[in-house]
C-alpha cells in the first residue's frame, strides 16, 4: 500500500516535472523573441543588436532623463538608454556586464544619485531577468540580493510560478513574437505634469531624512571604481553624471554634498569625465518635473540638450 | 512554519518518511516523533512560544488526572477551576490584557477622569486560542465524566501540539483525537490519497483564491475613502472569499496532512457560502469552534430550551463571545453581535433548523428560491465581514457610509479584475459540483479516473500560474 502511494506521488511529481520543464523552455524561448518594454532591450543586447556609441545606464531617472535622439543630433554619436527602474549601482552590474559582453560602445554614461549607493533587499521587476538567469554575468549579482534566485536557477521550473501574464506572453511569442515596444531606444518620453507623489512622500517622511550608512557609501564608491576599471579594460570609457531633482527634495538628503564630493574625487583620481547637473537651472521649476525625482519630457529635453553640449565639447575636442 | 512554504514540504517529507518508514511498528516512538516534529513546527515561528504550550499541556495533563482521582464533587470542581483559570488566565493576559486596559482608559476618559493605561509589550503566540480551547475541553470532559484521562504523557502532549491542527484548528475534542494517539495506526492507501486531494484543494483555496483576493482587498480597504460604492461592495465580497479560502484552505490542508499520518480530524467547513439562512451558515462555518461553544457554553446556559428572553440572551452571549474569541477588538464583538441579530429572527420563528440538508440535493442547480436565499445569506455575511476586516468600528461604519454615499458606479474597472473573477468562477464551480456534499471525497473517488486526473492537472496548472509568489501567513494564525 505504501509502495503504491509513493509510486503514485513519484509518478505525479515526474509528470509535473516534465510538463513544467517543457513549459519553462517554451516560455524562455518565447520571451527571448519578445519585443516589449520589459524584454525588448535585453533581447537586442543579447543578440548583439545594440551597436551604439554611447549607452546610458542608471535607474528610472536615467530612463526618463536622457533622450538618445537629442544626444545623437548634437554629438553625432549614436546612443541608447538602458536605464532600469529601481536599480542601484549593484543591480546595474548585470546590465553593465551584459553591455561589455555583447556590445561595443565607446562610452557608458553612468547616471548616479544617492539611490545608486543605497542597499536594496529586493529586485524590482525580477521577471525581466528570468529568461537569462543562466547568463554567468547576471545570476551571481542577482543571487546576492535575492536568495530565491539561486533556487530559481537550480530548478528553472519554479521561476515562472505565479507569472500568468509572462507565461502567456512567452508562449504566444513562440508563434507571434510580441511587438509592443513603446520606448525610444530605451528612453521613456513621459509627458506628464507635476503629480501628488511628492506630497505623499513628504507625508510619509515627516521630519525624517534619507541617510546612508558610511559603509553603504564606501562600498558603493569601491564598486563604482571597479566598474570604471572593468570598463576601461574592455576599452570602454565611463562618464559619470548626476541629473537634477526638484530642489525641495535635496533637503531630505543631508549627505548629498559629501557624496557629490566623493564622486568628484573618484572621477579625478580615475580620470573619468564627471558632469553634475543636480543644480541645473530647471531644478526649481515644477513644470519640468512630474515628481520630485523625475523630469518630465520637457525637462528631459533640456537636460539631454545641456548634457549633449558638454559631452560634445569634451569628446569631440 | 507555513503550510504553503518550501520548509514545510521538506519537513513533511522527513516526518512522513520516519513515521512510516522507521517507526511504523512502534506507537510510542511514532507519538514521540509527532511531538518533537510538532514542537519544531511550532518553534519555527519563535522557540519561546514552546514554553507556553508545554506549560499548558503539563498543567492539563496533571489536572486531568487530579479531576478524575478526586473523590468529591467539590474537589473535582476545584481542579477544574484551576485548569480553567490557568488556561483562560494565560489567554486573558497575553491576548486581552491590553484591550481591557485601553478600554478602561477610554471609559474613564469619557467621564472626565484621566488614568494612565498600562499595557503589556508581549508577542501573542500563534494559535494560542486554538490549543487553549482544545486543552480546556479535555478538562471539562473529564469533569463531566465523558472522558477518562490519559496516563500517557507523550500521547497527551502530542495531542495538544499535533502540528497539522495546532495553530488554526480544527479545534479537536480529546474524545475524538486522543484515543487515536494510543491506538495502532496502519497506513491506509485510500485515506492517504484522500488526504493528498484535500491538501491540493486546500492549497488551491489558500494560494490562489485567498492570496489573490487579499491583494485587492488590501488595496480597497487601504484606500476605501477614495472608492465608489460598487468597489466597496466588491471589497467586502472579495474579503468574504479571502477569509473563506484562507481558513477553510488551512483546515483542508490540516485534515489532509493528518490523514497522511493515519489520523481523522473533524470537518471544519461544509461549503458555508451555499447556505440558505444564517443558522445553516453557522452550522457550516468553523464547525469545530461553533460546536465547542455550543457544548461548553450555549447548552450549559440553557440553549434554546428556556424562555424566549433567555434564549435570545444565550444567542447574543454565544455570538459575542465567539466574536471576542477572534480578537481583542470591538470590531469582532460587533461582528458577533451582528450575526446574533441575523440569527434571532430565525430562532424566534422556529426556523433555525429548517435547512439541515445540502442545498439542491441530487440536483444539478439550485431552484430560484434557493438561489435567492443563498444570495441573501451571502450578502448578509459579507456585510458582517466588513466589521471583521476593518481596524476599528468607526472605519467600518465609514466604509458602509461611503458604500451608499459615494457614487455607486466606479470611475474605472481596475478592481474588477477579469483574471481574479475567472479564478473565483472556477472556484465556485468546483465547490458547487464537487465539494458541496458531506461525502464529497467518496463521490470524488468514484469519478472516472480521467476526470479526476483532469481535475488535478487543472488545479495544479492554475496554482502554478496564479499563485501569489510570496508565502503569506494565514489570517486565523493571529487568533
Amino acid at each position: 500500500m505504501m509502495k503504491k502511494f509513493i509510486k503514485k506521488i513519484i509518478y505525479y511529481s515526474l509528470a509535473s516535472f516534465l510538463v513544467l520543464s517543457v513549459l519553462t523552455l517554451a516560455v524562455d524561448k518565447g520571451l527571448r523573441k519578445t519585443n516589449d518594454d520589459l524584454y525588448g532591450d535585453w533581447n537586442r543586447l543579447f543578440t548583439n543588436n545594440i551597436n551604439d556609441d554611447i549607452i546610458i545606464v542608471g535607474n528610472s531617472r536615467a530612463k526618463v532623463h536622457f533622450d538618445p535622439s537629442i544626444i545623437e543630433d548634437i554629438t553625432g554619436y549614436s546612443s541608447y538608454n538602458l536605464g532600469k527602474d529601481a536599480t542601484n549601482l549593484f543591480l546595474q552590474q548585470p546590465i553593465i556586464n551584459s553591455i561589455l559582453a555583447n556590445a561595443k560602445p565607446k562610452y557608458i554614461v553612468l547616471s548616479l544619485d544617492i539611490g545608486s549607493f543605497q542597499k536594496k533587499s529586493e529586485i524590482f521587476e525580477k521577471e525581466q531577468y528570468l529568461p537569462y538567469l543562466n547568463k554567468p554575468y547576471i545570476f551571481p549579482i542577482l543571487s546576492q540580493v535575492d536568495s530565491k534566485v539561486s533556487i530559481e536557477r537550480l530548478f528553472p521550473l519554479v521561476k515562472y510560478r505565479g507569472q500568468y501574464k509572462i507565461v502567456k506572453t512567452g508562449l504566444k511569442s513562440n508563434l507571434y513574437p510580441a511587438n509592443t515596444y513603446t520606448l525610444q531606444k530605451g528612453y521613456f518620453n513621459w509627458e506628464r505634469s507635476w503629480n501628488s507623489d511628492f506630497d505623499n512622500f513628504k507625508k510619509t517622511m515627516g521630519e525624517n531624512q534619507i541617510v546612508l550608512s558610511t559603509s553603504e557609501i564606501d562600498e558603493g564608491l569601491t564598486l563604482l571604481n571597479d566598474i570604471i576599471i572593468k570598463c576601461r579594460k574592455r576599452g570602454v570609457e565611463v562618464i559619470l553624471c548626476q541629473t537634477p531633482r526638484y530642489k525641495e527634495l535635496y533637503s531630505y538628503f543631508p549627505q548629498k554634498q559629501l557624496v557629490d564630493l566623493k564622486i568628484e574625487n573618484l572621477a579625478k583620481e580615475s580620470d573619468v569625465m564627471y558632469f553634475d547637473f543636480s543644480y541645473l537651472s530647471i531644478y526649481d521649476n515644477k513644470e519640468m518635473f512630474y515628481n520630485a525625482s523625475h523630469l518630465n519630457s520637457k525637462g528631459a529635453t533640456i537636460l539631454s540638450h545641456e548634457f549633449s553640449i558638454l559631452i560634445n565639447e569634451n569628446i569631440n575636442n | 512554519m507555513l503550510f504553503n512554504s518550501f520548509e514545510f514540504l521538506i519537513f513533511l517529507v522527513i516526518v512522513f518518511g520516519l513515521y512510516w518508514g522507521v517507526f511504523r511498528k512502534n506507537i510510542p516512538y511514532q507519538n514521540l516523533l509527532l511531538l518533537l516534529g510538532s514542537y519544531l513546527f511550532y518553534g519555527w515561528w519563535d522557540w519561546r512560544f514552546l514554553s507556553l504550550i508545554i506549560l499548558s499541556s503539563g498543567l492539563d495533563f496533571i489536572l486531568g488526572l487530579k479531576i478524575d482521582e478526586a473523590e468529591t464533587q467539590k474537589k473535582k470542581k476545584l481542579f477544574l477551576t484551576i485548569s480553567l483559570m490557568s488556561n483562560f488566565g494565560l489567554l486573558a493576559v497575553l491576548k486581552y490584557f491590553n484591550f481591557f486596559s485601553v478600554s478602561l482608559y477610554h471609559a474613564f476618559e469619557s467621564i472626565g477622569y484621566k488614568i494612565d493605561p498600562f499595557t503589556l509589550n508581549v508577542v501573542l503566540p500563534v494559535g494560542i486560542s486554538f490549543y487553549t480551547f482544545q486543552t480546556v475541553s479535555y478538562s471539562i470532559d473529564i469533569y463531566r465524566s465523558q472522558l477518562k484521562p490519559t496516563k500517557n504523557v507523550v500521547a497527551f502532549f502530542a495531542f495538544v501540539s499535533f502540528f497539522p491542527q495546532l495553530v488554526a484548528g480544527p479545534i479537536e475534542r480529546a474524545s475524538n483525537l486522543l484515543p487515536q494517539f494510543t491506538s495502532k495506526r496502519k497506513f491506509n492507501y485510500d485515506k492517504a490519497v484522500d488526504g493528498m486531494r484535500q491538501i491540493l484543494w486546500g492549497l488551491f483555496k489558500k494560494i490562489v483564491i485567498a492570496d489573490n483576493c487579499a491583494l485587492v482587498v488590501n488595496e480597497i480597504f487601504g484606500n476605501y475613502q477614495d472608492q465608489s460604492g460598487s468597489v466597496l461592495l466588491l471589497g467586502a465580497f472579495y474579503f468574504a472569499l479571502q477569509i473563506y479560502g484562507d481558513f477553510s484552505g488551512y483546515s483542508d490542508i490540516a485534515i489532509g496532512t493528518a490523514k497522511l499520518f493515519g489520523f481523522n480530524l473533524m470537518t471544519n467547513f461544509k461549503t458555508p457560502y451555499f447556505s440558505r439562512d444564517i443558522a445553516e451558515f453557522w452550522r457550516r462555518w468553523h464547525i469545530s469552534l461553533s460546536t465547542w461553544f455550543r457544548d461548553y457554553l450555549y447548552i450549559p446556559l440553557g440553549g434554546s430550551r428556556v424562555n424566549t428572553m433567555l434564549a435570545v440572551r444565550n444567542v447574543f452571549i454565544i455570538f459575542i463571545v465567539s466574536g471576542f474569541w477572534h480578537g481583542a477588538n470591538w470590531t469582532f464583538i460587533v461582528w458577533g453581535a451582528l450575526n446574533a441579530l441575523y440569527f434571532i429572527p430565525l430562532l424566534l420563528s422556529g426556523a433555525n433548523r429548517k435547512n439541515t440538508n445540502v442545498v439542491a440535493e441530487n440536483r444539478l442547480l439550485p431552484s430560484i428560491k434557493e438561489f435567492f436565499q443563498m444570495s441573501l445569506t451571502f450578502t448578509l455575511v459579507c456585510m458582517a465581514w466588513v466589521f471583521f476586516r476593518a481596524p476599528s468600528i468607526s472605519i467600518a461604519l465609514d466604509y458602509f457610509g461611503r458604500m451608499f454615499a459615494n457614487s455607486f458606479l466606479p470611475e474605472n474597472f481596475y478592481y474588477f479584475k477579469p483574471q481574479l473573477i475567472f479564478l473565483i468562477v472556477v472556484f465556485i464551480v468546483f465547490e458547487w459540483f464537487l465539494f458541496r456534499y458531506d461525502d464529497y471525497l467518496l463521490r470524488f473517488s468514484k469519478l472516472p479516473p480521467i476526470l479526476r486526473r483532469s481535475f488535478y492537472v487543472c488545479i495544479g496548472f492554475i496554482m502554478y500560474l496564479f499563485m501569489v509568489n510570496e508565502s503569506t501567513t494565514f489570517i486565523y494564525f493571529q487568533f
